[in-house]
């Protein structure tokens, strides 16, 4: 805790990147993509289905930050694969929502995800790395080979890869995403690209950040696990340089026990974790000690309570995780650490992030990525970012991922 | 900023969706070329169709006038027969019928006058125009130009028993109307072979005009 408060202090303050956000973008901020509307971005967690579509536009000779065109966030009723009944009720509320296009981007779905961090040899050895790194990915998941695609990068150099390439390798099952990609097939959505959450939060937290040569941490809460990623910025790319799933830190926990203990209903508790409600830092009513009614005073007291004993489960993981990834990259400070998914918003995690990581910490919200009316319903929600960075996955236009995926497969 | 640019899509499905999506965009490229040809089709069928229409006109146009050209010919020719035919009617009409003036001149010479000889000459005027001023001036409006007339002299020569009966013929020529003027040109006393009294030779002149008015073709 100590090394990595004082790293991060000497790192910041020959490093003071991160300024505050303003409603300008930056030259190297915010989502660009050529004009016209991207691909559908539908991101399915066991509490939502989010889809996204942007537009791309210019701004003078060069591509500008997108424009969110549509955002749609229909809760589940069942977690797991999408059925067919959500597909046509998805394909039909971006119908009548103006959507034309019928392309999709998915995202994987974590649990089916296999990630790894994989030992290759040096590519100066001409040895084929790409099957090398399948092979090991399939020893590491106890997988036939041939089952799942995979994508792997090679991690940023550090002080523990002398004579090594390291490379980040995931892959994702064949079979794992069928039941969804055919329910959304048979409501008349095609499926181009499948990606991994992973990837589109970290293309979110680039967008937002911008260039930045240092580390940046990125926590999403989601409703059923919590996510660490850690993002190794250079002058020209950003690269995933951590990658860590914690099922047991869900903000579906919290609002168990907040439904159990305090009796609030499911909408209730969605309006107290969400915008507006008690528990959000965003737009609250109600501080600490203000409510003149004792009741509701209580209640106040007793939801402060369920959600610090959530932020204790919650910060010592982040903390470690980060501690540990970031001791591999020790040059590098640890500039800020971002916030994302449905927990991103919980009134008091980035101050407790903050505080445990003495680094600044900020919510990824849509605002921060495209042009989007800043009273907007989705402006500040962070539970449809991912789905704004499916929509901006870039092999669409470049084509690169499916040529990445024949290389792969 | 890239991140790495990952597609998890299995092979098999990727391949099954690029193929679905080039058949649609081959489909959609195609049935716009088919909307296309049909659009240039239908447009050049109404082109062609507007040309034939305008071809079928331009003929039926020309059959008309052709027609209306032969109708023409045809009335032309039969205006011609017709001219033809009234100048026919009017040289038969204009021919004078001096028979009738020769009985009327014996009738009025009564028994007292001999006409030795009658002599007709039909002579052609210039044409004239009614109304014009003494002065020659331009004709008043409403002027009536007349056709050339021809007026005819008889020249009445005989022999009457006294000067008093041949003044007697000449104003009885003057009141039937025929002539427009009546005038006794020439008399002589002649002795009569054998007996005491004297005859009187003389020779009358007698003008009849005739005139075609050309502005209301009317004939007097």
């Amino acid at each position: 805790m100590s090394t990595l408060a004082h790293m991060n202090r000497e790192a910041l303050k020959r490093n003071n990147r991160q300024k505050p956000q303003d409603e300008s973008w930056g030259p190297d901020r915010g989502i660009r993509m050529p004009t016209g509307h991207s691909a559908i971005g539908i991101d399915i967690t066991d509490r939502f289905v989010c889809a996204s579509q942007l537009d791309g536009r210019r701004e003078g000779s060069r591509t500008g930050v997108a424009s969110l065109r549509v955002a749609l966030r229909i809760p589940r009723a069942v977690p797991g694969h999408m059925t067919l009944g959500e597909a046509h009720s998805l394909a039909g509320s971006l119908k009548r929502a103006g959507v034309e296009s019928r392309e999709v981007v998915l995202a994987a779905p974590d649990a089916s995800l296999m990630t790894g961090l994989l030992e290759l040899p040096p590519r100066s050895s001409k040895a084929p790395l790409d099957e090398i790194a399948r092979m090991e990915l399939a020893r590491m998941h106890r997988a036939d080979p041939d089952s799942f695609t995979m994508a792997c990068w090679d991690m940023p150099a550090s002080d523990r890869t002398k004579g090594t390439t390291q490379a980040m390798g995931i892959g994702l099952s064949h079979d794992s995403c069928n039941p969804t990609i055919e329910a959304l097939e048979h409501a008349g959505l095609t499926v181009s690209t499948v990606d991994a959450r992973m990837c589109a939060i970290a293309r979110a937290v680039a967008a937002a950040v911008g260039k930045s040569p240092a580390l940046v941490g990125v926590v999403e809460v989601g409703w059923s696990a919590m996510q660490v990623l850690l993002l190794h910025g250079s002058s020209t790319q950003w690269t995933i340089a951590y990658e860590r799933r914690v099922p047991e830190i869900a903000l579906s926990d919290l609002a168990a026990i907040v439904q159990s203990r305090l009796g609030l209903d499911a909408d209730a508790m969605d309006l107290a974790l969400r915008g507006g409600g008690l528990l959000t830092e965003v737009g609250s009513g109600a501080t600490d000690g203000e409510s003149g009614d004792p009741e509701v005073a209580a209640l106040i007291h007793a939801l402060r309570r369920l959600q610090s004993d959530f932020f204790d489960q919650l910060v010592p993981e982040v903390q470690r995780s980060l501690v540990y990834a970031t001791q591999r990259y020790s040059t590098d400070p640890l500039a800020s650490v971002q916030l994302t998914g449905e927990g991103a918003q919980v009134r008091g995690l980035r101050t407790r992030i903050a505080q445990a990581l003495s680094v600044e910490c900020g919510a990824i919200m849509p605002r921060n990525l495209v042009n989007v009316h800043p009273n907007g319903v989705f402006a500040r929600d962070s539970a449809v970012v991912a789905s704004i960075a499916l929509a901006a996955h870039p092999g669409r236009s470049r084509g690169q991922a499916d040529q990445q995926s024949r290389r792969m497969a | 900023m890239s991140i790495a640019v990952v597609n998890l899509i299995s092979p098999a499905r990727a391949s099954r969706v690029r193929t679905r999506m080039l058949a649609r965009r081959w489909a959609t490229g195609l049935g716009f070329y088919t909307l296309l040809l049909g659009t240039l089709g239908l447009v050049l069928t109404g082109t062609a169709s507007r040309q034939q229409e305008l071809r079928e006109a331009v003929l039926l146009f020309e059959a008309k006038a052709e027609s209306r050209k032969q109708e023409l010919a045809s009335d032309r020719r039969r205006a011609e027969d017709l001219r033809k035919a009234l100048r026919a009617a009017q040289a038969v009409g204009m021919h004078a019928d001096w028979g009738r003036m020769l009985t009327i001149i014996a009738a009025e010479a009564g028994d007292t006058i001999t006409i030795d000889k009658l002599d007709v000459k039909v002579e052609q005027e210039q044409p004239r125009v009614v109304g014009t001023s003494a002065a020659g001036s331009a004709a008043r409006p409403g002027s009536r130009e007349r056709t050339p007339s021809r007026h005819a002299r008889v020249l009445i020569s005989g022999i009457g028993a006294d000067l008093a009966s041949v003044q007697s013929m000449t104003v009885r020529l003057e009141e039937i109307g025929v002539f427009d003027q009546v005038r006794i040109q020439e008399t002589s006393a002649m002795e009569a072979r054998g007996q005491t009294w004297t005859l009187v030779k003389f020779q009358i002149v007698c003008t009849m005009r005739e005139t075609v008015d050309r502005g209301a073709g009317d004939k007097r």
